[in-house]
């Protein structure tokens, strides 16, 4: 049986190692990446060394940043008594989308989970309270993902912040916009309608 | 509703079958380890979104092959629908988790898009011991009944599960000194929640299913004896409590036993710890009850199942019959059989066709299992 060349191989097993990208998968890519030309694998590789050289988190949130701190940190425009709270960089990318939101961000870098043996101290928990604390904050928002994981993680904070004597707020759960009724699964219909508001 | 077709892939001993199913009864026979529970149990698969039978999924792939699917075309109210389940292993050499997939009509969707497309009265030797053995057994039946019922209850159920596993995680970390116990509440609360309203889900059907076992136990011991279910909640009171208060006596019944859920790395009271207890005549059937009274009571519980469901759909399930008729004396036989005259489709499965009444082989669609092959 013909062998693998050992160069081929180590592309393969690096391949495999990215989360999602099975052994099948990575032998696709690998094989596909020996068709391409030589100057766009050189600038694949170019880029992958580039942001890993320049992207760090940022000092204060935790978001990605080129510098110490990240661009939503440094503006001056953004609204700093207001603080949002997130598990992942993309989630703030995903609000920054909707631009209904102008305050700061702070990025756990995940979500309490025992059975990964993720607790608090595996989270930016202590780098958040010690903010609250720094800095004239009067809302924190807690966007936690709204399934189990998130929530236990949003009433952890919420207990953890409630002493320092700001409003903590959740996201609202409920209906998408533009959605039918009757296609909503039953849980977010029954939580949309436990979080129901007046009609202003 | 009724299966008019099964089609399994590397499934148990099932290479590859495809099973053209009529509306009346079929009958499986054969010999032992030949493949008719595994038929059954790929049918329930398809209703339940698990096998009763096993938790490992993995036992349910063809040994040495890399997934397994079930597909089960159904014809009810709604029309005809495809139920496909495929349970995949793990590629070679990763640690990764056998997985579950389902696909309704062709096309992807979660566990929530095809449960309550089949609903199957699964009536199997295990139940003989419904009455007396573990309560384990008794939490299915009404697992299994609620999540045919009720897809909230289904996910209920799994959010649970996951609930239990997470905060399970965090007692033994505890324990060990790897986390602080602070953070136990967290999970305890969401937990109370979720395990209050399977409580609350649990004591309404069972006070409906209650008439109906009754009923038919009435009947089968001849007006002598009567039969009650008694719903055992595990930390919480219900009566009539609305969900919150349930959650906050669950919680209150977690904090009362912290420490020793601590010292066992393990969550004490909640629904995993239900029971559904059995009385007849003001006792507690699992005490005194004969053989026979269990195998009445456990009679009673599967006809008042089977009613329930047609009851509250409005469309009879099916009815899958495993290995039972012989462990039934003649008088438990016929009441059975009577069951089946409105017309649920069954699936029947029997070692001998001489454990089989002629009434039933009449009418029936009959054919021999044989190391995991289906023929006429």
């Amino acid at each position: 049986m013909a062998e693998i060349p050992a160069s081929l191989a180590r592309v393969m097993e690096e391949l495999g190692r990215l989360p999602g990208i099975g052994p099948k998968t990575a032998q696709r890519l690998s094989f596909y990446l020996l068709r391409t030309p030589r100057d766009s694998v050189e600038r694949l590789a170019a880029a992958l060394i580039e942001v890993k050289a320049r992207i760090r988190f940022c000092a204060d949130c935790f978001f990605i940043a080129e510098a110490e701190r990240c661009t939503i940190c440094l503006s001056g425009r953004r609204d700093r008594t207001l603080l949002c709270v997130v598990e992942e960089p993309l989630d703030v990318l995903a609000i920054e989308r909707t631009g209904e939101y102008h305050g700061i961000y702070h990025v756990l870098q995940g979500a309490l989970s025992p059975i990964d043996g993720i607790g608090p101290n595996e989270l930016r928990v202590a780098e958040l309270l010690a903010r609250l604390r720094r800095e004239p904050v009067s809302e924190v928002i807690l966007a936690t993902d709204p399934d189990m994981e998130g929530e236990a993680t949003a009433a952890y904070l919420a207990q953890q912040v409630g002493g320092l004597g700001m409003k903590t707020s959740r996201l609202a759960h409920g209906l998408p916009v533009g959605g039918e009724l009757e296609y909503a699964d039953e849980l977010t219909l029954a939580r949309a309608f436990s979080g129901r508001r007046l009609f202003q | 509703m009724f299966l008019s077709n099964v089609s399994l892939f590397d499934f148990r001993n099932y290479a590859e079958l495809e099973l053209p199913l009529e509306r009346s009864t079929t009958v499986l026979f054969g010999g032992n380890a030949q493949g008719k529970t595994n038929l059954l149990e790929a049918v329930a698969l398809s209703a339940l979104t698990r096998s009763p039978r096993t938790q490992q999924n993995a036992e349910l792939v063809r040994f040495g092959q890399q997934a397994a699917r079930v597909t089960a075309t159904v014809q009810s109210q709604d029309g005809l629908e495809q139920v496909e389940t495929r349970i995949l292993m793990p590629p070679e050499a990763s640690s990764g988790r056998v997985l579950r997939q389902f696909r309704h009509n062709g096309r992807d969707c979660g566990p929530a898009g095809v449960q309550g497309c089949l609903r199957v009265v699964l009536f199997w030797p295990d139940d003989l011991q419904l009455v007396k053995g573990p309560a384990e057994g008794r939490r299915r039946l009404l697992t299994m009944l609620l999540s045919q019922l009720d897809r909230v209850h289904a996910r209920w159920i799994s959010q649970y599960q996951h609930l239990l596993d997470q905060r399970n995680a965090l007692l033994r970390a505890v324990r060990d000194g790897r986390q602080n116990a602070g953070q136990l509440d967290y999970w305890t609360g969401g937990l109370a929640r979720v395990g209050a309203q399977i409580m609350v889900d649990r004591q309404r059907r069972v006070l409906e299913l209650q008439p109906l076992a009754a009923a038919f136990h009435r009947e089968l011991s001849d007006d002598r004896e009567r039969l009650e279910l008694r719903y055992r909640p595990s930390g919480a009171r219900i009566g009539e409590a609305p969900v919150e208060l349930v959650a906050q006596q669950l919680e209150a019944a977690m904090a009362a036993h912290r420490e020793e859920e601590i010292a066992r790395g393990q969550t004490a009271v909640g629904p995993q710890r239900d029971d559904l207890e059995v009385w007849l005549d003001e006792r507690d059937a699992r005490q005194f009850a004969s053989q026979g009274q269990q195998r009445s009571a456990v009679l009673s519980l599967k006809l008042a199942e089977l009613h329930y469901l047609a009851e509250a759909t409005g469309e009879q399930p099916v009815l899958l019959l495993d290995d039972v008729m012989s462990e039934l004396d003649p008088s438990r036989r016929e009441r059975l059989l009577a069951a089946l005259e409105p017309g649920p489709q069954a699936l029947i499965t029997a070692a001998d066709l001489k454990d089989l009444p002629p009434s039933v082989l009449e009418h029936a669609a009959v054919f021999r299992v044989e190391r995991g092959t289906v023929h006429a």
